[in-house]
């Protein structure tokens, strides 16, 4: 594979930098894990540099390459604290809410299948819409709303609140 | 963020990909392009938006420099690291020297005075990692020099091995490397280390006048006969007032 060189990776370090931290911090919502996902995104960039230059337009592919990083670390969260639940330490405690305290994203795509996971971000945090996340993805509107709905549901039950209706 | 406040922009509003892409001149599919720029006419809240990432794009290099990558990639090698060629060649184990007036020495720093040397490895199979004291390297990892100093000057690293060779690393020959003053300035160029096992010093120096860097390497075998041939036993160097010098002791080890 051919490798990037560093002038390259500079250059769009700065010109999609600004993007991946800051889908990153919405999505983890803590700063040095965002920290972390950008040098792990770019990483990526470096070893499918091909892949990155023969897009025509690389932002939805580095949108991608973001999501799914910042999920696979929600996952490893995830997976942690059951470790450490089912080794009989306290796991980390996570305080009770009240709908109109602060919640972030990431509390809630923990709790949610692996297939609402990314939808929901691409329309709870990036604003896309329906039609928009389906070209990215590949997938019908018709599904996309589907599983919007889906997590919807399940994250009214979380919240304890409503939300809005996907259109 | 709360979620149910989250999706705040109405249907028909446009998406954070968009501005992104408007924001670093990428929409060029010219309806699209019109179609969102026509919006944002009429949108006060896209429009807020789109300034607000412009403005967080303009904030980001000082936000995050790109040294903050360096813990974890690994660029491609620069012409000037094969220039260097021969005299990189022979390093057998790498560490990291800082020097910088912080209040701790985070991993792999080695402070003292206003200079710091701090070293990162990327070992065969594509791991790169900070150089700790004591890091198990093996023949093969290259390894590359990230400098911090509180002053202008001129710059030489220096390697003492344990087979007594004394090699200058940057510059591998000539005069000083001129530095500017600032923190975590990584060098171009890559050293690979080579099979010499066994303990190795590396030396920073920063001086104030441009000296060659034979005179440095003497310095180094002055100071490697007096600690008796063994680089675990060495001292500063003896430079003069005009320079500042940091050096770590590394172990050099077999492959794993």
């Amino acid at each position: 594979m051919k490798r990037m060189d560093r002038a390259s990776i500079e250059s769009w370090y700065r010109k999609y930098g600004p993007m991946v931290l800051r889908r990153a911090r919405a999505i983890l919502g803590d700063e040095s894990a965002a920290q972390d996902a950008l040098q792990e995104v770019f990483m990526r960039v470096m070893r499918r540099g091909d892949d990155f230059r023969g897009a025509a337009s690389p932002s939805p592919w580095l949108y991608r390459v973001t999501t799914n990083y910042c999920l696979t670390v929600i996952r490893d969260r995830d997976r942690r604290r059951e470790l450490l639940s089912t080794r009989g330490r306290p796991e980390q405690q996570v305080e009770p809410h009240a709908p109109e305290e602060k919640l972030t994203i990431a509390r809630v795509l923990s709790q949610i299948p692996d297939e609402l996971r990314e939808i929901a971000i691409y329309y709870y945090v990036d604003k896309m819409n329906q039609d928009e996340i389906a070209t990215l993805l590949g997938l019908s509107r018709r599904t996309v709303g589907n599983r919007l709905e889906s997590f919807r549901s399940i994250a009214q039950s979380l919240l304890g609140t409503r939300l809005e209706a996907v259109p | 963020m709360s979620l149910h406040n989250l999706r705040h922009r109405p249907e028909g509003c446009l998406s954070d990909l968009t501005l992104d892409q408007l924001v670093i001149d990428e929409l060029i599919d010219p309806p699209e392009r019109a179609r969102a720029q026509q919006h944002l006419k009429s949108c006060a809240l896209c429009a807020q938006r789109l300034e607000q990432l412009r403005a967080e794009a303009k904030r980001f290099p000082e936000q995050i420099g790109l040294a903050a990558l360096v813990g974890k990639t690994w660029w491609a090698p620069r012409r000037r690291a094969a220039k260097l060629g021969a005299a990189m060649v022979a390093l057998a184990a790498m560490v990291a020297l800082f020097v910088w007036p912080r209040t701790s020495e985070g991993p792999g720093e080695r402070l003292k005075g206003g200079l710091g040397l701090r070293m990162v490895a990327q070992h065969p199979d594509g791991r790169v990692e900070w150089i700790l004291p004591q890091a198990d390297l093996a023949p093969g990892d290259a390894v590359r020099f990230q400098i911090s100093t509180d002053r202008p000057g001129f710059l030489t690293i220096l390697g003492v091995d344990a087979a007594s060779a004394v090699t200058p690393y940057v510059p591998s020959q000539g005069d000083a490397l001129a530095i500017a003053k600032g923190r975590d300035q990584l060098l171009d160029g890559s050293v690979i280390l080579d099979a010499t096992l066994g303990a190795e010093r590396v030396f920073a120096l920063v001086c104030a006048e441009r000296l060659p860097v034979a005179q440095m390497v003497a310095s180094g075998r002055r100071a490697l006969e007096q600690a008796g041939g063994s680089p675990r036993t060495m001292r500063d160097l003896d430079l003069g007032p005009g320079c500042q010098q940091t050096s770590f002791l590394i172990e050099k080890k077999g492959h794993k």
